[in-house]
């Protein structure tokens, strides 16, 4: 009987490494789940950035939105999907296997 | 400028930045989650705290003690409810205020679930207790430590989002 060893290198994911996506991912995987203006603030960066990359997460696969009404205002809720919860975590084993951690 | 086209694998220097960058952002977001319910909901809690072992000790109570069961079960009931609804208001208004979903582990689980099984079986517990000396003060000694806890358990919270904000 013969055990598989996966290279921690295979999970690298250029798609997540963009900084901003990996930050938004790191972002919510820790939440669950982030109000748009929320993850803008922490990210420090426009709407049309966030927007951006939040269109190439999706296209991706790896972020979904949830739209509810506060307020009589819309707000977008954000999260990881299955898919894009094990994607971000096989991209960070791989950053720590680069660093050498 | 970010692109979309795929990068090179990062130099060691970069995915150490990488990292340090995603740690920062899980910290930061740790220290919302930790954002403390408002006051007046750990009013609400600290109140079902203190009515909850009573209400059990009235239904459990053999002979019946001050009221009948069926008005002691009405209690209970009663104010199960009324604190249900108002952890569904104070939920929906912490989330739209924090932009988080609420999590149930921003404190660790060694803490909170020996916390919440030790709190329980003392709310439930004393209630058999009285059932079976018929002395209430066993019922207002839970009561306090449930009161104890909710308060406690607010100071942590409010000294966790400080400490980490």
């Amino acid at each position: 009987m013969s055990t598989v060893e996966t290279d921690p290198m295979d999970g690298f994911n250029a798609t997540i490494h963009a900084p901003n996506r990996l930050r938004i991912c790191a972002l919510l995987d820790t939440a669950a789940e982030a109000e748009f203006a929320m993850i803008q603030e922490q990210l420090g960066v426009s709407a049309s950035v966030l927007s951006k990359h939040v269109t190439v997460l999706m296209e991706a696969g790896y972020v979904e939105q949830r739209k509810a009404v506060r307020e009589t205002r819309q707000r977008v809720w954000l999260s990881l999907t299955k898919e894009g919860r094990a994607a971000y975590h096989a991209h960070h084993e791989a950053l720590k296997a680069i660093v050498g951690l | 400028m970010e692109t979309n086209a795929p990068s090179a694998r990062p130099t060691p220097e970069q995915a150490r930045a990488a990292l340090a960058e995603a740690a920062q952002i899980r910290t930061s977001v740790t220290a919302v989650a930790a954002t403390p319910w408002p006051v007046w909901f750990t009013v609400v809690i600290t109140a079902m705290f203190v009515i909850l072992p009573i209400a059990i000790g009235g239904v459990l109570a053999e002979p019946e003690w001050l009221m009948s069961k069926g008005v002691w079960l009405g209690v209970l009931l009663a104010s199960e409810t009324t604190f249900c609804a108002l952890l569904a208001v104070a939920s929906k208004s912490w989330q739209a205020k924090t932009g988080v979903a609420l999590r149930w582990n921003v404190l660790p689980k060694a803490v909170t679930i020996p916390g919440f099984l030790g709190l329980a079986a003392v709310l439930i517990g004393s209630g058999y207790v009285f059932r079976y000396t018929g002395q209430p003060i066993w019922l207002f000694v839970a009561s306090g430590i449930g009161a104890a806890a909710s308060i406690a358990s607010h100071i942590v919270f409010t000294r966790l989002h400080r400490k980490s904000a």
